[in-house]
This record gives C-alpha cells, sequence and structure tokens, in this order.
C-alpha cells in the first residue's frame, strides 16, 4: 500500500475547480470539489507554489460560510436606524438607494457622499466603489481611506520611490536565502498563516528567525529569538540595533557610499540610541538588544517582513523608514534574501481616482488625493456627511468606538454591502447581499507575494446575492439612467474577465497581464509577479540566482537593472536611496501614563478571524476557554479574578467586560484583547476593545497600537484593587 | 499505530521506529512546526461531517512551559482527545492522539481518531495530515517516518512516543 498525501476527497463528486483563496493576502490555491453544483468539499491545490496543497482554517471555514444559515442573502433597506429592516428585491433597494443619493447630492453636494475603504476589501468594491465615485463627482474614494504611511504620501516612498503599499522587493521563493529574517510587529501565525511557510522553511535550514512584538505570539515561538517590547516602543528597538550596527562597524559601506545619500544624518539621529537606553524604554534586557544586533550584523542578507494585513495600520512613517534604513546598512537592497517586504501589496490604488472616458481609465488628479482617517471625517465632519458606503465588518475597529457611532446615527444614508449582520450592519439604512469569493469571479490583487491572481466562479450565490461590480454598475444606472457601466455586456450581466483586463492594461505594472494568464485552470498555478511590463515577465525566472516558481521578476532593485519605466536603479529624483527622512518625523505623543490608567490594552488578530465573515463562522466551541481578555495571572491574583470571569476594562473614552483569559505570554502590565469582535456575533459576543482606543487626529497620524486602562472585577472595591496593583507595577519599576 | 512528537523541547529519543514492524501506520508530529492554527482539528470537523461549533474533532492544545525546555519556549500540539469524558484517566497535558483504549462504549469509540479509516483505505492520507497549515503533521508506514525522523535528529531533536 502506498500512502500518498493527496489533496484528494473520499466524497462523492462530479468536477474539481481550481480557485484562489481570498481570505488573507497570501493567496493560496484551493481545490473544490463539486457535486450537482453545490460545494463538498475543500482542499488545497498542492501545485500551487504557495501553500502546496496546505489549508489553513481560513480557508477551511469558507466551506462553513457558504452554507452559513445567519448569511444575508436578501436586500433590506429602512428609513431611520431605530427602524426594523424590511426585506426588498434587488432594484428596489437599488432604486431607494439611487433617490437618497440623488437628493443628498443637491442638498450637500458631491463631497458629501464618502465610499469607505480599506486595502483588505476586495478589488471589485473598491475599483467599482473608486470608479463609482469619479462617475458621481466626489473625491472621497476608498483609497483615500488607506494607511497614510503605505500611500503615495508616506516617507517611505520618498526613500524608495515606491509607495509602501507596492514595496515588496523580494518574493517568497526567495526568502529562503536569507540568512537572517526579521518579522516587525506582525503576528503572521494568525493572520496570514501560510506566508510563515517558507520563513520556517528557511528557519529549519539555518536561517536566524528574528521576531520583535508587544506580546508573544504564536510567531514569536518559533522564532532563534524572539524579543517582547513594551507596546509602541519597537522603534525604539530599531533604532537601538542601528546604534549597534554603525558603532561596531557592521554596515555595508560600499553599497551605502554608491546607493544612498544622507547617512550623515541617520547617524545623527541614531547615535543617542544607546544598548541601556532601549532597554529601559523597551522592558527588555541590554543583552537583548546587543543579542539581536549581533545576530543582524552577522548575517547578510538579511530581509525584514513587516506590514501584515492586520498590524499595517498601527505602522508609522517612522517604523517604515526605520525598517528601511536596516535593510541598506546591511547591504540587502537588491539581492538574493534581501529585501524590506512590505507584506499586502497590490499594484493598484497607489493612486485613489480613475477618471473614466467610455473605456479608457485615466490616471487622476493627484493634487486632490489626501489620506482621512474614518473617525476624522466622523468626529468633525457630520454636518456634511451625506451617505457612506461600506463593506464587511469595519465598524468594530473604529477608535473612540462610542463618539463614532454616535456620529454614525447622524448620517441620513449608510449603505452596507454586507454578509453578516454585524455590528457595521446594525449602523446602515440598506443591507445589499454579497457573494462570497466562491460564487463570483474576480481579481485577486492584494498578496504577500507580489502575485495577482484570478479566482473562479465554483458555485452559484444564494439568494439575491450579487458582487460588488453589479452592486455599483447597477446602482450607477439607476441614480444616471443616461449613462452606463462601460463593462455590462448589453445593459444586462457585467463581464468581470473584460473589466478586469481593463483595469490590468490601464496599470503600467500590470501592462501585459490578462486574466486569461493568471487562470490556474488554463495556466501553471500562482498567477503573475509583478511589474509585468514586457512579455520577459510572463516567464518563469531561471538564472543562478533564482529558479521562480511563480512566472515574473522574483527581486526588484537588481544591480544593473532599472526599475520600470525609469532610467534607474532606485526611481527616485536621484536615483539613489534618501537616508533623511527621519529628520521629517515629528515627535510622537506620549501615552497617558495617568496613574488611574495603569495598563495598556493591546490588540490583535485571531486566527480564525477574516474580514467577510468576522466571528459569525469560527471554529470556537464549548471546547475552546471561555476567555478572550487575556491578563498576565499575577495581575488576575491580585485582581481575585479567575479564567472565565468577566473583567471590566475601562478609560476615559468607555468600557467594556470581558471574560479573563490569564496568559504568562503577556507581561504583566498588558492586556490583550481580540479585535473585530462586536456585541452582534454568535461567538466572543462583546464590545470591540478598539472603541477605547485613541482617535488619530490627522492623516499622517497613525493608530496607536495601545491605549491606557484600568481593569476591575465587576463590583469589587475598585479604590482597594487600585492600590494594590500601583504597588505590584511599582515593583515591576514603572 | 504509533504516534511521535518530535520537537527541539524535547531532550531524548525513546521511539524505535526501525526495529519495529515496518508496515505499522505512525504519525509524527513536528512541534517545532505547528502554530496551534486549529487547521487539524477544522480538517477533523470537515472531514467527518461535522461543524463549527460541535464537539468532537482534534484541538490544538498548548503544553504548558515546564522546567528544562529550551527557551522557555510554548510547544503547541494537536490533540485528538475528543474528552468525550472529560477529564478521564487517560486525560493529561500529554494526552495527544490516544487512540482512547478504555473507549467501552459505543458513543467513545465513534469519537476516538481512527486516522480517517476511509481515506488510508484509499491509500489517501489523514485529513489533518493532508491539510495541516505548516506541514506539521507527516504520516506513513514506519520505515518512511523512521527516514525522516532520522533527518530530523540530525537537528537534535528528540521525541516522545505514546504507547498503544
Amino acid at each position: 500500500m502506498t500512502l500518498r498525501k493527496k489533496q484528494e476527497s473520499v466524497r462523492d463528486y462530479d468536477v474539481v475547480r481550481k480557485t484562489t483563496c481570498c481570505n488573507c493576502p497570501t493567496g493560496c490555491g484551493l481545490k473544490i470539489f463539486i457535486k450537482d453544483h453545490a460545494i463538498v468539499d475543500i482542499f488545497g491545490d498542492e501545485e500551487h507554489p504557495i501553500n502546496k496543497g496546505s489549508v489553513c482554517p481560513k480557508g477551511l471555514l469558507s466551506y462553513f460560510h457558504i452554507r452559513n444559515s445567519k448569511r444575508i442573502i436578501y436586500p433590506q433597506i429602512r428609513d431611520k436606524l431605530d427602524q426594523p429592516f424590511r426585506r426588498v428585491d434587488w432594484n428596489e433597494a437599488l432604486l431607494f438607494t439611487a433617490k437618497k443619493l440623488r437628493s443628498l447630492v443637491q442638498e450637500r453636494g458631491k463631497d458629501s457622499i464618502y465610499i469607505y475603504g480599506e486595502e483588505n476589501f476586495p478589488f471589485d468594491y473598491l475599483a467599482g466603489g473608486t470608479w463609482f465615485a469619479d462617475y458621481l463627482g466626489t473625491s472621497n474614494t476608498p483609497a483615500r481611506f488607506f494607511p497614510y504611511p503605505f500611500g503615495p504620501e508616506g516617507l517611505i516612498k520618498g526613500m524608495f520611490g515606491v509607495p509602501g503599499s507596492q514595496l515588496l522587493m523580494n518574493s517568497p521563493r526567495d526568502w529562503c536565502n536569507s540568512r537572517a529574517i526579521l518579522i516587525y510587529c506582525s503576528d503572521l501565525a494568525a493572520s496570514d498563516p501560510i506566508t510563515l511557510g517558507p520563513i520556517i522553511d528557511a528557519r529549519d535550514r539555518g536561517t536566524h528567525l528574528l521576531v520583535i512584538d508587544s506580546k508573544k505570539t504564536a510567531t514569536t515561538s518559533k522564532a532563534t529569538l524572539g524579543l517582547r517590547v513594551k507596546p509602541g516602543s519597537q522603534k525604539i528597538l530599531l533604532k537601538g540595533i542601528l546604534h549597534l550596527l554603525i558603532q561596531k562597524g557592521q554596515i555595508e559601506e560600499d553599497f551605502l557610499k554608491e546607493f544612498t545619500i544622507d547617512f550623515d544624518s541617520l547617524k545623527s539621529i541614531i547615535e543617542p540610541f544607546t544598548p541601556q537606553r532601549v532597554a529601559r524604554s523597551c522592558w527588555i534586557k541590554k543583552e537583548d538588544v546587543e543579542k539581536i544586533s549581533d545576530l543582524i550584523g552577522r548575517s547578510k542578507p538579511i530581509q525584514i517582513i513587516a506590514g501584515d494585513h492586520f498590524g499595517r495600520r498601527f505602522l508609522s512613517d517612522e517604523d517604515l523608514l526605520l525598517c528601511g534604513s536596516l535593510v541598506c546598512l546591511r547591504g540587502s537592497v537588491g539581492i538574493p534574501g534581501g529585501g524590506l517586504n512590505l507584506l499586502n501589496v497590490s499594484p493598484f490604488f497607489s493612486k485613489p481616482r480613475f477618471s473614466v472616458n467610455k473605456d479608457i481609465l485615466l490616471p487622476g488628479n493627484e493634487s486632490l488625493f489626501s489620506s482621512i482617517n474614518q473617525e476624522n471625517i466622523l468626529h468633525h465632519t457630520t454636518e456634511k456627511i451625506g451617505a457612506l458606503f461600506w463593506y464587511g465588518n469595519p465598524c468594530p475597529r473604529l477608535a473612540e468606538g462610542k463618539r463614532t457611532k454616535e456620529a454614525l446615527r447622524e448620517i441620513p444614508l449608510i449603505i452596507h454591502l454586507s454578509s453578516y449582520p454585524n455590528e457595521t450592519y446594525q449602523y446602515s439604512h440598506v443591507s445589499i447581499p454579497m457573494s462570497s469569493w466562491l460564487e463570483y469571479e474576480g481579481l485577486v490583487a492584494r498578496n504577500n507575494g507580489r502575485a495577482i491572481q484570478w479566482h473562479n466562479k465554483v458555485a452559484d450565490p444564494p439568494g439575491e446575492c450579487k458582487s460588488s461590480f453589479e452592486f455599483w454598475s447597477d446602482l450607477a444606472k439607476l441614480y444616471n439612467s443616461s449613462n452606463s457601466f462601460p463593462w455590462k455586456e448589453n445593459n444586462s450581466f457585467v463581464n468581470d474577465s473584460k473589466a478586469i483586463n481593463i483595469f490590468l492594461k490601464q496599470n503600467p505594472l500590470t501592462l501585459v497581464a490578462t486574466v486569461e494568464k493568471m487562470d490556474s485552470e488554463k495556466h501553471p498555478p500562482g498567477g503573475l509577479l509583478w511589474p509585468c511590463t514586457e512579455d520577459a515577465d510572463l516567464e518563469f525566472e531561471n538564472n543562478r540566482f533564482i529558479k521562480g516558481n511563480i512566472r515574473g521578476r522574483n527581486i526588484l532593485f537588481q544591480r544593473g537593472q532599472n526599475y520600470p519605466y525609469t532610467d534607474k536603479r532606485f526611481p527616485t529624483p536621484d536615483g539613489k536611496i534618501s537616508l533623511a527622512y527621519l529628520n521629517r518625523i515629528k515627535e510622537e505623543k506620549g501615552e497617558n501614563r495617568d496613574i488611574n490608567f495603569p495598563f495598556f490594552l493591546t490588540t490583535g488578530i485571531l486566527i480564525d478571524s477574516i474580514e467577510e465573515f468576522g466571528c459569525f463562522v469560527s471554529d470556537r466551541d464549548e471546547w475552546t476557554k471561555p476567555g478572550i481578555l487575556q491578563i498576565h495571572p499575577q495581575i488576575a491574583k491580585i485582581l481575585n479574578i479567575k479564567s472565565g470571569e468577566d473583567v471590566l476594562v475601562e478609560n476615559e473614552r468607555g468600557s467594556f467586560t470581558a471574560p479573563a483569559l490569564l496568559n504568562e505570554d503577556l507581561d504583566p502590565r498588558v492586556v490583550w484583547c481580540p479585535d473585530g469582535v462586536d456585541p452582534y456575533q454568535p461567538h466572543w459576543k462583546g464590545e470591540s476593545p478598539r472603541s477605547l482606543f485613541e482617535a488619530p487626529g490627522l492623516p499622517d497620524e497613525m493608530d496607536r497600537p495601545y491605549t491606557m486602562i484600568r481593569l476591575y472585577k465587576p463590583g469589587e472595591n475598585k479604590a482597594e484593587y487600585q492600590e494594590r496593583i500601583v504597588e505590584f507595577l511599582k515593583q515591576l519599576g514603572q | 499505530m504509533k504516534i511521535v512528537f518530535v520537537s527541539k523541547n524535547f531532550k531524548e529519543n525513546r521511539v524505535d521506529l526501525e526495529n519495529g514492524d515496518p508496515e505499522e501506520l505512525t504519525l509524527m508530529i513536528d512541534g517545532d512546526r505547528c502554530i496551534s492554527c486549529g487547521s487539524c482539528k477544522l480538517a477533523c470537523q470537515l472531514e467527518h461531517g461535522s461543524g463549527p461549533g460541535n464537539p468532537g474533532s482534534v484541538m490544538p492544545i498548548k503544553v504548558e512551559r515546564k522546567e528544562g525546555l529550551a527557551d522557555g519556549r510554548t510547544l503547541t500540539l494537536p490533540s485528538a482527545c475528543r474528552h468525550c469524558k472529560s477529564p478521564c484517566e487517560y486525560y493529561s497535558p500529554y494526552n495527544f492522539w490516544i487512540i482512547c483504549p478504555k473507549g467501552k462504549t459505543e458513543e467513545q469509540k465513534v469519537l476516538t481518531c481512527d486516522l480517517c479509516n476511509d481515506r488510508t483505505q484509499k491509500e489517501l492520507w489523514p485529513a489533518c495530515a493532508t491539510r495541516c497549515t505548516m506541514k506539521t503533521i507527516y504520516f506513513g508506514r514506519a520505515q518512511d517516518v523512521a527516514f525522516a525522523l532520522r533527518e530530523k535528529r540530525l537537528r537534535e531533536v528528540g521525541d516522545v512516543g505514546i504507547p498503544d
């Protein structure tokens, strides 16, 4: 008997279809087994170069999502938020929306219409929404809401000439060539598990795996050296590493001399960050600072991985610039095993606007672009917001939840592209049922490997669920019947392939890519690596540096090669990497270390958390420990709390209660609660921890990765426990 | 069948796969790669017709940090204990993948791991091993697993075997 690790189902099926998972930016290949048009099994595609047959819980949960009885499958509308929804058909819901939109545009102007976007949203929502914004004439396109440091105004673009949203220098195929990999503030084991695969493979072959994070996570547990730092202090540790590298001469002077400028300004910024100072600020030992610096200093090439789809919202300009400086100092740019690899990249939306002239898309007016934060517009411009479009479940992720939700109530029209009756759905007037990515075909634009892929339709959507392209095109038609969506065939159905081919052709970075070339049922799986600007980019690389397993260029910024459409290796004004941008960082305001709020509340993602599903589809069951608010056992002892008992968490912005889960992987001064919970989900029901966070005031202020809180056992004597906590924390030296 | 766990955190080599029955079905789990994602658990539920929220499946467990574990790392390992009667006399933090030797009732027999008998009959790996996110689980005949185990021992790992 020969036992085969074959991705094969033992169930009865007619046909096997291949598609690409869209639940995270890893972009795994899946084999879907179908019987009588219904999905009966899901396995990984063993031929797909990214996952090679593996499937993580996010992908497997899709099987349970498509048949979940709680899914929203019919349109619903209501005039006011305190009224119940009433079910209507697709046309009536869109007529209701179009009529209200016309009236709001007349009353408040076109710029009162906001089309919210996050990088994690499906491509057809973002592209269709951007097209619709232009069609309507509003400047509030989805990309305006993307994290500022990764956008065209982010300082990393000035450093390398490429925005952070497109800066993944070396593809995962090359990661095994690194001698040291630093994972910076990313819990890949929870956010993008299969992306961790090649990193663990590299580690097993002798690569040093280094992790810096504010919590000991499953990712940290796999590291050669994992450092748990004080929340928000990771930048200080990077400065300490740079300080030691410069002091010990562990820098690649030839590379710095030939390809960078302003090294002296970097040196002067880094000078004060001695190991002693860094250790104190980061809550680690001086020896740890020296050890991690030594491992980096003795390794070449090194790569840094940061910016996973969850954690990137907490990364600032300074974080990205320091990471970029570190790879430059080690001369690890444009070589195998090197690179600053920011995840969740996409060749689209570095500019937020398209102008549509029949079938032609023209670059938009960049001077109109500037980043905005959702909280910012809600808190400061409520009188101007007429309508808000959004998708998935962004509501629980909004900071200052109480204030933000009060502002939402003032908005006359909120349209939610829904999958489940989550918190965002509760704050909407129109709910439009959305197909899952298994139920329509489209582009997988965001990726942790710089690939673009195609996902095939493998099942019919239930009820009246449709794709986002269908929604935007039908709404445009009803809003102004004299125009039509350019990719609708005879004004009936949307031709997704035609639409995507036009977007691909109009994007210089995907000039030669087509839908047909990406389809894993017709061509080698894995899609295409971008930039793909000439026919040679449609072939597998095969040279002395790399044997590619996805068609396209694996390593960017190589010596002797110009960046596409430029005559320079680095597309900066003078062709060199500028290390001076750190000078432009304004001093960050410190946390409120009021004695009344002695704990850091941090947040993170759960392995089974997916934007589309939230916690409506989860593998949590009665066997899982009931706690979700992670606190250190020493703190639990002081507060007289046992695992599973409720804890009250509060600060000046609000409060919530959650059952405790004792975890000694945390620093006693830190408390952790998963992101994405809301009071309407069947699992992990509760107020989101983000509602207690401070909202960023300006677009170039990042979301702070923590907020200050206090903890109590409900009903106990607050003052007494507060005294004990303060005493305990004094003993820890804080 | 045999179950073997390997990890840098284990300092002893106790398992001998080379001198026993070479055809014996063996499951090997690499604790250094397991990230406790729960994919094995979901794979088991999907395969056996259960769904999220329903009991009776593989679950990932965290082995508590004990003295002697290198770097104080937390070890996470998949467990097929179905907790049909929790805690039973066989339950312990190291109760991984026991084929419930005391399963006397029909209910207990149904809930225990059978290595996906309907898959192995077709010469396919069990569902959990096929779908594992980090390729943590290796399945095969003892002689094949012995080969993989030798490779891992070269990297100075120890192992723990679970008796039948």
